[in-house]
């Protein structure tokens, strides 16, 4: 039996591909004449370089070793391709080998340069106890642009077997990528799981199977977009029993098996049951009585994955924690501990609670058609009944409020495990107005343009579950400086913060606040009789949040979210303000978006008064179709006009 | 990257077996540790002080086969939490030359035991990641996740080695206060020993024999500041060089004055300046249609500078880091690091029978070679100086007491052409590698004149706010070398991200229609054209007022000042921009009101701003000319004014009212 191994072939900066013809270990393809010549790429115009082929040969037929045979040939078109094909790195580990490593570069006029076995360095990138990174690296000798060069090694890879991903999109566009594999014949048979692709394995020569694609573009990051793996063609080969995995029985065999674990995990010991009654006593409803539980659990058991100074000795014991009553006598744990405590508790409150479990939204969706729970599965929590309901919870996202999950959790299925069969349940997202930015000010303009005061911000929900992942761990001088970077990013570099507060930077449920005072020269524009202004202050710096006219991949954002403000400015004396209209209310059909400002001035023109009202991601939608991108954009755009719309004083007239 | 010289070569050297006592899991901390910890630090000026250095010891001991032992005790106490990332051991060393023989480390915690570290917490790393193939490794011992607030970490390493060199350095300091720090040379009976201090008032040696010992106490902590002098310009720092007794040394290399260094990095240089008939052949290729000296010069400055940089550091315990590969093998392989690329630049214009001298200098920090010291130590970056006759009249050429006029080139800057020169390398002291050598010379200043940006800007404004607008940038010097490294450091489609934001962060929500560039190979200009619209730039007012501001794209907007007492001086580099922006007004609108006109002018820079109306057009013009300076710490608020009035000028709007 071979041990499984997971190969990230998408992630390797030496990427692998194979070419349809078999290749000897002395001879190279010849390079073509249009190869050589050719000055445009063909896959994407604006190419630094493209892979003509690349190859990948996956020899899995012996048991004691894998075999992947790389060859891959690229022409070379800027000084940027070169550059970035200019050095190799192979890395490996103690439990793989590297052999034959050969490379050359044929020039524009056809003259050939061989990489020389010599000058192909082997160096220990990193050692430490009992692991070592290696890698074999070389230059490539006399690349220029308009060569084509060529590279190739065998990797070996001992005890292990082909449970891997194959990738097929680069950093550069490929012409053809193709994976030859030849799987392992015993107990096991291979299958295969495509990502994002139509392409399918075909047979080829002496057992092997191939899988092609042509015309690949490179892989380009865009910003708000969904998880690479979610959109870049992939396949993940994968060796189980010789019958195809039948999705219900796949599942159904992983739902048995994780809920017959979680039974004792989940076991309400007597201590349990006792610690429960006393923290439930005097609840009146099934939400009271959950929120009793999940505080106790945040708030009584500390959490080690949120903690400092934490002892050796202290993470030994929690690493052997095997049930909740041992969270319960040892008051910590590490965070899926603590949930598991959770879970028993509710269960000796009555209810029935359950392990779920769900994927990354950040990394990979939760997909009940992909029979493969090592690439799906990445977070679990605990599944409770109320009613007719199940509703979530995880007390072990340390900042992560009663009622919600983490973003990363939210707006995907789970499988509540069950005795009999998997429950698939769709986890709510959160709505707009419980992920809120909340900023209130009350300042003061001066007639030489300086705005002087002092502000409040309130970030709950995920907005304030971010805020407090990134301060809770600093010291207190670290956190005012987040906070003033944040001042001076929001308002104005010039801004001088005279007085601040932080609260709440490690409390579990409250908002995250900050509390300041500020002084901001040069806020307001002076023009003869004019003094120019932007009410909205806290959106002083304020710029589109998309700027590229192309756009590539579908939209995506986080989660849905909202702001609110509520700014008072005092306007210096011997000035009025000339009509002060508000921006008109900005919101799409759907109601995805919505962005509204009001201003009012007091009775006696002395005062300021300005409210804004924005939400985005409304009714769950935070998926947008790239064809939707000049929307999506156009949206934000107005939505950024709005906020730094300008109000105008009139220096009133010199009394005569 | 560039030549690797170890700029701290402290513990670097040598090979001497001494006895280290074995350390165990359970054994107290050392006495030397436990006594570090016992003493008690000021509260200091500087905000966000992470850590406080409670001892920074290095003793190293010579015999006379130049064998090393370098034992270096540190010692910290974290004050915030931050202060973690202070907690961990490091020791640098050469695998050709050198090993770390012991490393242990101990988290002595305020609450709770203490903790040791040994061979199984150590992390051994290359120490240059991106080099093809380099000796310098790393050991390193984090105690990161551990520490906290109150902790004390102290860690003990014993390097062993083996020199070729007689020269040593040692930081009093980096950034966080010290409390003590000493250095200690043991040397065998008739060898003695000479120090510099930087940054320092100098520090005299205590002198018992032939050992020697440099300390400084309670040193405040050197705070962060932008635009100051960088850290090893700031921090005190001690050089030493030590004499051997003449016979019992004689394989060790000394340096009396840079003359000695000079010559000796001419042998290891000059051997490797090879020509075959392939290079005469692409020689003559390159300069086949070049008429001037320059023209010839250039050709073959291009060539070189194209040549892809991979840096292989073999043999640099023994000095293999200050010898070139054979140019002949570099011009075969198409590859190397700065002394390879200098070195067959050198060998190129040889078969032109152009004299020309490899320079030793050191990269990104201007200030950092001193005179008072020779050392090859000081330098980690080499270029080219060549010979030019007077028809040449570059700022980049400097007049060599002796070899004359000099035009200093650096190949490995891919960006920077010839007649240029590099930022962070203007008017550093540099080592002309050359027999003739006595001294080390200044690099180039190149005036604001050279590093310029112009831009016109013209622009159609619309009846409701909307605008149509073409760019056109040229850009020369330095600043030409910004725009070149975007857009090659960048994929296409990047790079057209990048202006499409640069011109959108002026004129919100813009759509860019054109976007061309040009790189001219004969005066190394780049010019950038931009055509763009965008649907509401100026913002209507009241149904009759028309407001934007002239200064569309490139307007100075963000401004970040050093908070609370100014610490350090101001250094700015010379540059300079001047632009036009021709506005054609909307028919049927009128400029009601223009920003009055702006004109600053100081010692180190001046700004003008200026508006005129003809006809229906309204022209903007401003220009910004920054001169090379030292700002001192005192007169920082200059600065903060200048820059103040600077953006309140670039922010001002001109008002349009319907006639």
């Amino acid at each position: 039996m071979k041990s499984p191994l997971h190969i990230s072939l998408i992630a390797a900066c030496f990427v692998l591909t194979l070419f349809a013809i078999n290749v000897s270990a002395q001879d190279w393809l010849p390079v073509t004449q249009d190869e050589l010549t050719s000055k445009t790429p063909e896959v994407e115009t604006d190419a630094d370089a493209e892979a003509v082929f690349w190859v990948v040969r996956v020899d899995d037929s012996e048991a004691k070793f894998l075999a992947l045979k790389h060859y891959v040939r690229v022409k070379i078109f800027t000084e940027r391709g070169r550059e970035q094909f200019s050095k190799y790195d192979i890395e490996f580990t103690k439990d793989t080998s590297i052999k034959d490593v050969e490379a050359r570069v044929t020039k524009p006029d056809g003259t050939v340069v061989f990489l020389k076995k010599e000058d192909v360095k082997e160096r220990d990138i990193v050692k430490t106890n009992g692991f070592k990174l290696k890698a074999k690296s070389f230059a490539m000798p006399g690349l220029e642009i308009g060569a084509v060069l060529e590279y190739r090694f065998k990797e070996v890879y001992y005890n292990s077997a082909a449970n891997m991903r194959l990738g097929f999109q680069k950093s550069i566009p490929v012409r053809t990528i193709s994976y030859y594999v030849r799987p392992f014949r015993g107990e096991l048979a291979m299958f295969y799981q495509t990502f994002n692709t139509g392409a399918r394995f075909v047979k080829d020569k002496n057992a092997f199977q191939r899988v092609s694609m042509a015309a690949v573009p490179a892989f380009k990051e865009e910003p708000h977009m969904l998880p690479a793996d979610q959109v870049r063609p992939w396949i993940y080969t994968y060796y189980t029993t010789l019958e195809k995995p039948n999705l219900t029985e796949y599942w159904k065999d992983v739902n048995k098996r994780f809920y017959d674990n979680s039974k004792d995990e989940l076991k309400a010991s007597d201590e349990v049951k006792a610690v429960t009654a006393q923290i439930i006593n005097g609840a009146a409803t099934d939400d009271e009585k959950l929120r009793k539980i999940f505080d106790y659990a945040k708030n009584e058991i500390k959490n080690l994955d949120y903690s400092t100074g934490v002892t050796d000795e202290d993470k030994k014991k929690a690493r052997n924690i095997k049930n909740a009553g041992e969270v319960l006598k040892l008051k910590m744990a590490y965070a899926s501990d603590v949930d598991v405590l959770f879970g028993a508790m509710a269960r000796a409150a009555g209810f029935d609670a359950r392990v779920a479990l769900s994927g990354s939204r950040e990394e990979f969706f939760f997909d009940p058609n992909i029979p493969h729970i090592g690439l799906t599965l990445n977070s679990t929590n605990i599944a409770v009944k109320v009613g007719d309901e199940w509703r979530f919870f995880s007390p072990a996202s340390h900042f992560v409020s009663y009622g919600m999950l983490s973003w990363q959790e939210e707006g995907q299925k789970a499988l509540v495990t069950d005795p009999k069969a998997p429950v698939w349940v769709d986890i709510p997202l959160t709505t707009s107005e419980k992920s809120r930015e909340k900023r209130t000010g009350t300042f003061k303009l001066l007639e030489d343009g300086t705005l002087e005061g002092e502000a409040r911000i309130e970030f709950s929900g995920h907005v304030g579950e971010y805020h407090k992942s990134l301060n809770w761990d600093d010291s207190t001088v670290e956190q005012e400086n987040k906070l003033k970077d944040l001042i001076k990013q929001n308002i104005s570099g010039t801004t001088e913060v005279e007085k601040f507060t932080i609260e709440n930077a490690s409390d579990p449920e409250k908002p995250f606040v900050y509390t300041f005072k500020i002084r901001v020269p040069g806020y307001a524009s002076r023009t003869g009789k004019r003094l120019f202004f932007q009410p909205n202050v806290f959106e002083h710096n304020s710029k589109p949040e998309f700027t590229s006219s192309t756009r590539k991949y579908d939209v995506y954002i986080d989660y849905p979210y909202s702001s609110q403000d509520e700014i008072t400015i005092e306007l210096p004396k011997g000035f009025s303000l000339e009509s002060p209209d508000a921006p008109a209310p900005i919101k799409e059909a759907q109601g995805i978006g919505s962005h509204e400002v009001k201003i009012r001035v007091t009775g006696d023109g002395r005062t300021l008064q300005y409210k804004r009202n924005f939400s985005f991601g409304n009714g769950g939608l935070i998926q947008f179709p790239v064809g939707s991108y000049p929307a999506v954009k156009g949206l934000f755009e107005a939505f950024n006009k709005a906020d730094v719309r300008q109000l105008t004083l009139r220096q009133d007239a010199a009394p005569k | 990257m560039k030549r690797k010289f170890s700029h701290f070569s402290l513990a670097i050297l040598a090979a001497v077996f001494l006895f280290v006592p074995v350390v165990k899991a359970d054994d107290p901390p050392p006495l030397w540790l436990q006594e570090a910890a016992k003493l008690t630090s000021p509260a200091y000026d500087v905000k966000n002080v992470p850590a406080v250095v409670l001892r920074n010891e290095e003793t190293v001991t010579i015999d006379s086969n130049g064998k090393v032992v370098s034992t270096v005790r540190y010692a910290i106490r974290v004050l915030v939490r931050e202060g973690r990332e202070e907690a961990v051991a490091r020791a640098v060393y050469n695998t050709d030359s050198e090993k770390i023989r012991d490393i242990n480390a101990w988290l002595i915690r305020r609450v709770g035991p203490t903790k040791y570290y040994g061979k199984k917490e150590v992390v051994d790393f290359a120490r240059a990641n991106n080099d093809l193939y380099n000796e310098a490794r790393v050991k390193l011992i984090s105690a990161y996740d551990d520490a906290t607030e109150g902790d004390i970490f102290g860690y003990e390493t014993v390097t062993e080695g083996n020199t070729i060199f007689s020269q040593l350095q040692f930081s009093f300091q980096d950034d966080l206060p010290v409390l003590f720090s000493r250095f200690n040379l043991n040397m065998p009976a008739g060898w003695r020993a000479e120090s510099v201090t930087f940054n320092r008032p100098k520090v005299d040696p205590g002198v018992n024999g032939t050992s020697y010992s440099w300390e400084l106490r309670n040193l405040d902590p050197i705070s962060h500041e932008a635009g100051s002098p960088r850290r090893t310009s700031l921090s005190p720092r001690l050089a030493v060089s030590f004499f051997p007794a003449q016979s019992t040394a004689p394989h060790i290399r000394t340096f009396t004055n840079w003359s000695d260094v000079a010559r000796w990095m001419g042998e290891v240089e000059d051997p490797q300046m090879t020509v075959d008939d392939a290079l005469a052949a692409k020689v003559h290729d390159l300069v086949g249609s070049a008429k001037t000296e320059f023209e010839r010069i250039q050709a073959i400055s291009r060539y070189v500078q194209q040549i892809q940089y991979i840096s292989i550091q073999i043999g640099t315990g023994k000095g293999g880091g200050y010898r070139p590969h054979l140019a002949t093998e570099v011009f075969a392989k198409s590859y190397g690091d700065c002394k390879d690329k200098a070195n067959l630049m050198r060998a190129m214009l040889s078969v032109l029978k152009i004299p020309t001298y490899m320079v030793s200098i050191t990269a990104d920090d201007p200030t950092y070679v001193r005179a008072e010291w020779a050392s090859p130590h000081q330098f980690n970056h080499c270029i080219i100086a060549v010979k030019v006759g007077d028809e040449i009249n570059s700022p980049a050429v400097v007049l060599h007491p002796t070899l004359g006029r000099l035009l200093i080139f650096d190949p490995t800057d891919p960006y920077t052409r010839l007649g240029d020169f590099p930022e962070d390398e203007q008017g550093s002291l540099a080592l002309i590698d050359h027999k003739e050598t006595v001294a080390l010379i200044q690099m180039p200043i190149m005036p604001a004149e050279t590093n310029r940006l112009e831009r016109n800007v013209e622009i159609t404004l619309g009846q409701y706010g909307e605008i149509a607008g073409k760019v056109s940038e040229r850009s020369f010097g330095q600043s030409a070398v910004s725009e070149r490294a975007m857009l090659r450091g960048l994929s296409a489609a990047e790079y057209n991200r990048i202006i499409e934001t640069r011109i959108s962060r002026g004129a919100s929500g813009a759509k860019v229609t054109k976007i061309a560039t040009s790189d001219n190979s004969s005066d190394g200009n780049f010019n950038l054209d931009v055509d763009f619209n965008a649907n509401s730039y100026a913002q209507i007012m009241q149904g009759k007022l028309m407001v934007f501001k002239p200064a569309v794209i490139g307007r100075l907007e963000k401004l970040s000042f050093t908070e609370g007492k100014r610490m350090h001086p101001y250094m700015m580099d010379a540059k300079a921009y001047s632009e036009t922006v021709k506005v054609k007004l909307p028919l049927g609108f009128a400029v009601d009101e223009m920003p009055e006109p702006t004109k600053i002018e100081t010692a180190f820079g001046q700004y003008s701003a200026g508006y005129e109306v003809k006809g229906d057009t309204l022209i903007f013009a401003r220009s910004l000319k920054l001169n090379r300076s030292t700002v001192p710490a005192d007169k920082y608020d200059t600065i903060m004014s200048f820059f103040g009035s600077v953006r309140s000028a670039e922010q001002a709007p001109v008002v349009l009212i319907k006639k």
